[in-house]
């Protein structure tokens, strides 16, 4: 019976299978990563909050930040016995909610977006689709068949950003 | 599961920061009361420390589409406020404040939205200051239009310490006639709970 669950900030989920759903609900500045291996359906995300981790912060959720989430996700999802090599990536969210009066030190977005781009760079992971950026709040899911990834922003529908268990799907970042 | 917050705190600490909060909301919704000519009520306000990963279920639907204004408090007690009405809401209070029936979201209403926000945190922590005889100043607001959990996700994401738990003082505020709704959050950075504590014996 697959599972319907809910990423909040810093939280981490791995399932395995088909008929699971993760579902990261109002990103606004903060990062959905999610993370999927083919073959054996073993699907992540990680709700990042802030793109670097702070010293003696990381408490129990490695998932808030993005030099650490990465790593974190990867390992939980070894465990359930994805491979490496096999995985792929997509990632949403990194917008600039506030619009109005609104000072520079807000738009940790973008910095977010980056430093999950580097971390996965650095973790050897194919980034296949990412939406970030913009002033749009979104909710992300991932479901397990086939890694079909859904983007929604307020007042549209939700659309796909990527399969990411499409092996015939050309690689490479989609802009 | 992560480990017990550090500073957890007892049912009676909560207790007495929601009679805290109750005040300070209970000056806030009277200037708003005042600013638009309209009886304001508020809910007994909700006092907890979560996973920050549970902060949006303080709000009724995190997704909805509400207009957040957002000021950061400085002083003994830094922190962050944010006033979250539906979109419905913030419309009908910047069209009394602007004497306008129809209003649509602009630069104009904003900022008469953004100043409804800093009055009304005027007033909370005012009322806060007098009853612990601490300092707390708001800074200019800024606001957004979202779904209300990507608006509590982006302040959060400003917290100068974030830890795993954070502790939240919100309140539901809303007229008899059902047209104006909202949530305010103040979530302190860590620490700023124990000062008010403190500061009314209670530490």
């Amino acid at each position: 019976m697959g599972v319907n669950l809910t990423v909040g900030m810093g939280e981490i989920q791995v399932v395995r299978g088909a008929g699971n759903v993760l579902t990261a609900l109002g990103l606004g500045s903060c990062v959905g990563v999610c993370l999927y291996d083919p073959l054996t359906r073993v699907a992540g995300m990680v709700h990042v909050v802030l793109p670097k981790s702070q010293a003696s912060k990381t408490g129990e959720l490695p998932g808030k930040f993005a030099d650490t989430a990465i790593p974190a996700i990867v390992q939980r999802m070894v465990e359930q016995g994805a491979s490496v090599s096999r995985l792929k990536a997509a990632i949403a969210g990194g917008a600039q909610l506030f619009q109005f009066g609104v000072s520079s030190s807000l738009d940790v977005g973008a910095r977010n977006a980056e430093a999950v781009i580097i971390a996965l760079r650095e973790a050897g992971i194919p980034l296949q689709a990412k939406d970030v950026g913009g002033s749009a709040g979104r909710t992300l899911r991932l479901i397990s068949d086939n890694g079909l990834i859904v983007v929604r922003t307020i007042g549209g529908a939700e659309r796909e950003l990527a399969v990411l268990g499409n092996i015939l799907a050309s690689s490479g970042v989609a802009a | 599961m992560s480990a017990q917050p550090e500073y957890a705190f007892s049912e009676e600490q909560f207790d007495a920061l929601r009679e805290i909060a109750n005040i300070g909301m209970g000056k806030a919704s009277s200037a708003l009361a005042d600013l638009i000519n309209t009886t304001i009520l508020i809910n007994v306000p909700q006092a907890v420390c979560v996973p920050i990963g549970n902060l949006p279920d303080v709000l009724r639907d995190p997704e909805q589409i509400t207009a957040g204004i957002y000021l950061q408090v400085t002083g003994d007690v830094p922190g962050h406020a944010t006033f979250i009405f539906d979109v419905q809401s913030a419309h009908r209070l910047a069209g009394v404040l602007l004497g306008m029936p129809e209003v649509s979201l602009d630069e104009v209403t904003a900022s008469a939205l953004m100043e409804i926000g800093n009055i009304m945190l005027s007033a909370y922590l005012t009322a806060i200051s007098d009853f612990t005889a601490l300092q707390l100043l708001p800074s200019p607001p800024v606001m957004a239009v979202d779904m209300g959990g990507a608006i509590l996700s982006a302040v959060i994401a400003n917290m100068r310490d974030l830890d795993d738990f954070a502790v939240t003082i919100a309140t539901d505020i809303y007229d008899p006639d059902g047209l104006i709704s909202g949530t305010f959050v103040f979530l302190p950075e860590p620490g700023g709970i124990q000062r008010i504590l403190q500061a009314i014996g209670m530490g």
